[in-house]
């Protein structure tokens, strides 16, 4: 398939259910952080962020939005770092760190939202709105990051 | 221009065309053998009934982001294009049919009518049975979907071709969308 084949590095990897909760966080990049209070705020605090940035956004945009209508974010950007974010209609929130200018990032999300209607979803021992701990679906989205890596 | 609802065709024709498929017969055989169980197990016909729906609803809450997933569809900006959405591509891409919507007594009900569904293959409803709603699981498929993209809705199978009505149908009403919260919101 003839695609832009820019390597993409992603850092860290987030989902999250529609209620906040953090499904998912992995760190491909550096150390993950030791403490699990922090990790927890970190996620709290992602979470709180992209839910806020969300209705900010909604609530300033010029446009005229129907009944059912949301502008989507895509990503922000800062000198050291760009996280671009995915929503879907269904609540999931999928949320990458990568450095900054990294392109087609939102293709990268939704190849991981397949793999997670794969390899999580179709999963029965799987309890949709709980943390994924599946060895399958870790293969896979390892295997994905390093294939985008370049 | 190609309309939205062509586009919407469109989307379900190359959506089925890439899902990966099972024997009908095999399909019909084994959606019977659970409706017979069911029948066996609970014996009223409102109950199965109630459980088949169910059964659709926990079947809808995650066949909802396969939907979005392989469609690639983010959002629907209204009840009218979610309800083109269900008939033109998901059924289209569960099932392999061809869905209308007919809209209904007001804005917040719509019907979606079909023919073919391959779960009815080879049924016939005994006379004891007039009241069972087969498809019901459909029912539920949708009503699970719809609650995960925020909108609470009833269903009601109102027409099936196996009580002889010419079409199925399945009668949608919009209860009320859901707003967004998080745990955590007030803290």
């Amino acid at each position: 398939r003839r695609f832009d084949m820019a390597p993409r590095k992603v850092d860290t990897l987030y989902i999250f259910a529609r209620d906040g909760s953090c499904l998912y966080l992995r760190k491909f990049a550096g150390e993950m952080k030791q403490d699990a209070k922090e990790v927890e705020i970190e996620k709290k605090n992602m979470f709180g962020l992209l839910f806020t940035l969300k209705t900010f956004v909604n609530s300033i945009t010029p446009r005229n939005l129907d009944e059912q209508e949301k502008e989507p974010i895509r990503y922000f950007q800062t000198a050291q770092y760009q996280l671009h974010y995915m929503e879907t209609a269904s609540g999931l929130r999928f949320a990458a760190s990568t450095p900054p200018n990294t392109r087609n990032m939102q293709v990268a999300l939704g190849r991981i939202y397949r793999l997670y209607v794969d390899y999580v979803l179709r999963n029965p021992s799987y309890r949709v709105g709980t943390v994924i701990n599946l060895a399958g679906f870790n293969q896979r989205v390892d295997a994905y990051v390093r294939e985008i890596a370049g | 221009a190609m309309s939205l609802h062509t586009k919407m065709a469109r989307l379900g024709d190359s959506t089925f065309s890439t899902m990966e498929k099972v024997n009908s017969e095999l399909l019909a055989m084994t959606y019977g053998a659970l409706v017979t169980t069911l029948i066996k197990d609970f014996q009223d016909v409102k109950v199965v009934n109630t459980e088949l729906e169910k059964m659709g609803y926990n079947i809808g809450v995650r066949l909802i982001d396969e939907f979005l997933a392989k469609t690639g569809v983010t959002q629907c900006r209204n009840l009218k294009e979610t309800a083109h959405s269900i008939a033109k591509i998901g059924f289209k891409m569960f099932l392999g049919i061809n869905a209308e919507v007919t809209w209904g007594a007001d804005a917040r009900q719509f019907s979606i009518e079909f023919k073919g569904n391959p779960l009815i293959e080879f049924v016939e409803l005994p006379e004891k049975f007039k009241n069972l709603d087969y498809s019901n699981l459909l029912c539920g498929v949708i009503r699970g979907a719809l609650h995960m993209v925020q909108m609470v809705v009833t269903t009601e199978l109102r027409k099936s071709e196996l009580k002889g009505d010419p079409v199925s149908e399945i009668y949608v009403t919009l209860k009320q969308h859901l707003a967004e919260k998080f745990k955590g919101e007030d803290d």
